[in-house]
């Protein structure tokens, strides 16, 4: 069914006109226009009448049951209730979820920059540590120099080398037993004249001079012993 | 407050009335919409059940937003656009099948009632007719005649309402108007009514 087009404005703001719901501009737009047309004075009819068959249809349908109300106040007071609990419902948590839920959240896209971040820091703080502050030993005199990634406070030890021949027909057992009485280890040679370098740790008040006498006792072994010129 | 005062009180005084949880208030409230509303949501989804279902869900809604209620808009446009959203969730749940009409014919091939007097029976039958006209056109369409007929609601509140530009309420309810006054033609009601 095709439905006519609205021959002027002023038939679309009808319904409003009768209903007394215009702007005052739009009433009197409205009534200068149905003084001059007589279509729309037609248009004005229908809708008068169209408006009070409505009215007068929809005054007639039944209300609702009273058992709506009823229902509404039960599904209020359920509500009520449910807010009561949400209320009461206790919402304190251990001092550990506290602890795992700040934790978690440094995982979250927006904690990633945080938990970098500290990770750069604590890695700097570690690093300052171990290399330790040159500045700060200023004006500490006689104090050996600790070397990088030792930390400070770690009794130093002093190394005590020698050169050693061994006798041509000593063998290694022997040697071997020997090093291990002065805890000493062979850290090079053989040298273009047959020695080697031992090193051997200084173990309470042994000098170098002392460690030359004992090692030239295994005159059995060593064929000859001096101190390594640096 | 005894109930005659509640009657004099205006609507946004009646709301106000309401807060915190003044049950009498609501139920005034409650007793001062519950037909329009359900006359309203009848006219949308045109099923008695479901009209009483969705006025309670109106009216819960409006419980809960008591407290919220600017009052930039009339109270009853504020009711009313919460009708027309739970009407439009309603008429998402049932089918095309269960919202359609009574076919016309069948309301003019009914029988006359007999009894009480000739006018009233005749504009009984006139409202009925009327009635099914209406349950022919479209939700849209029995929408806003509805408002605009029946609620004398102004088009700036039913574009309110409804969400929609005061332009397309006024098309909508001139076409509305005159595809009812089509359907009445059809069925020769037009001597009658309009």
């Amino acid at each position: 069914m095709e439905l006519e087009q609205p021959l002027h404005n002023e038939a679309m703001l009808l319904p409003g006109y009768v209903s007394q719901t215009l702007s005052p501009e739009e009433e009197e737009q409205v009534a200068t226009h149905l003084n001059a047309c007589d279509t729309c004075q037609q248009e004005l009819q229908e809708v008068t009448n169209m408006q009070a068959a409505i009215k007068n249809s929809i005054a007639q349908r039944p209300g609702p049951s009273p058992a709506a109300f009823s229902t509404l106040m039960r599904r209020i007071e359920r509500e009520k209730r449910a807010q009561t609990q949400r209320i009461a419902q206790p919402t304190t948590t251990s001092w550990w979820e506290t602890v795992e839920s700040a934790f978690r959240s440094l995982f979250e896209v927006q904690g990633v920059p945080l938990l970098a971040s500290l990770l750069i820091v604590g890695q700097a703080f570690l690093l300052l540590s171990l290399i330790g502050n040159p500045e700060g030993h200023q004006g500490q005199g006689t104090e050996a120099i600790i070397e990088r990634g030792i930390p400070q406070g770690t009794p130093q030890l002093s190394i005590l080398k020698i050169r050693v021949g061994f006798q041509a027909d000593a063998q290694d057992q022997h040697i071997r037993e020997f090093l291990q009485t002065i805890q000493g280890r062979i850290i090079d040679g053989p040298s273009s004249d047959g020695t080697y370098t031992l090193a051997v740790p200084q173990q309470g008040t042994m000098t170098l001079d002392a460690l030359l006498t004992q090692t030239r006792q295994q005159a059995n072994l060593v064929r000859v012993a001096v101190p390594l010129q640096p | 407050m005894d109930a005659t005062h509640w009657q004099d009180l205006t609507d946004l005084d009646l709301l106000k009335a309401c807060v915190p949880d003044n049950q009498p208030a609501f139920a005034a409230l409650y007793q001062r919409y519950e037909k329009r509303v359900f006359h309203y949501l009848m006219t949308v989804v045109n099923d008695a059940t479901l009209a009483e279902e969705i006025l309670v869900e109106v009216m819960l809604a409006v419980w809960k937003g008591l407290t919220t209620f600017q009052g930039q808009s009339k109270v009853s446009t504020w009711i009313f656009g919460i009708a027309h959203h739970k009407a439009v969730d309603g008429l998402r749940k049932v089918t095309s099948q269960q919202r359609g009409g009574i076919p016309i014919e069948d309301i003019m091939e009914s029988p006359e009632p007999r009894d009480g007097p000739f006018e009233e029976t005749t504009k009984n039958r006139l409202a009925e007719l009327t009635n099914q006209a209406m349950m022919n056109l479209s939700s849209d369409h029995r929408e806003i005649l509805h408002m605009a007929f029946y609620e004398d609601q102004s088009y700036p509140e039913i574009s309110e309402l409804l969400g929609i530009p005061v332009n397309t309420v006024k098309t909508r309810v001139y076409y509305a108007k005159q595809q009812l006054k089509k359907t009445l033609q059809h069925h020769g009601m037009t001597k009658d009514i309009l």
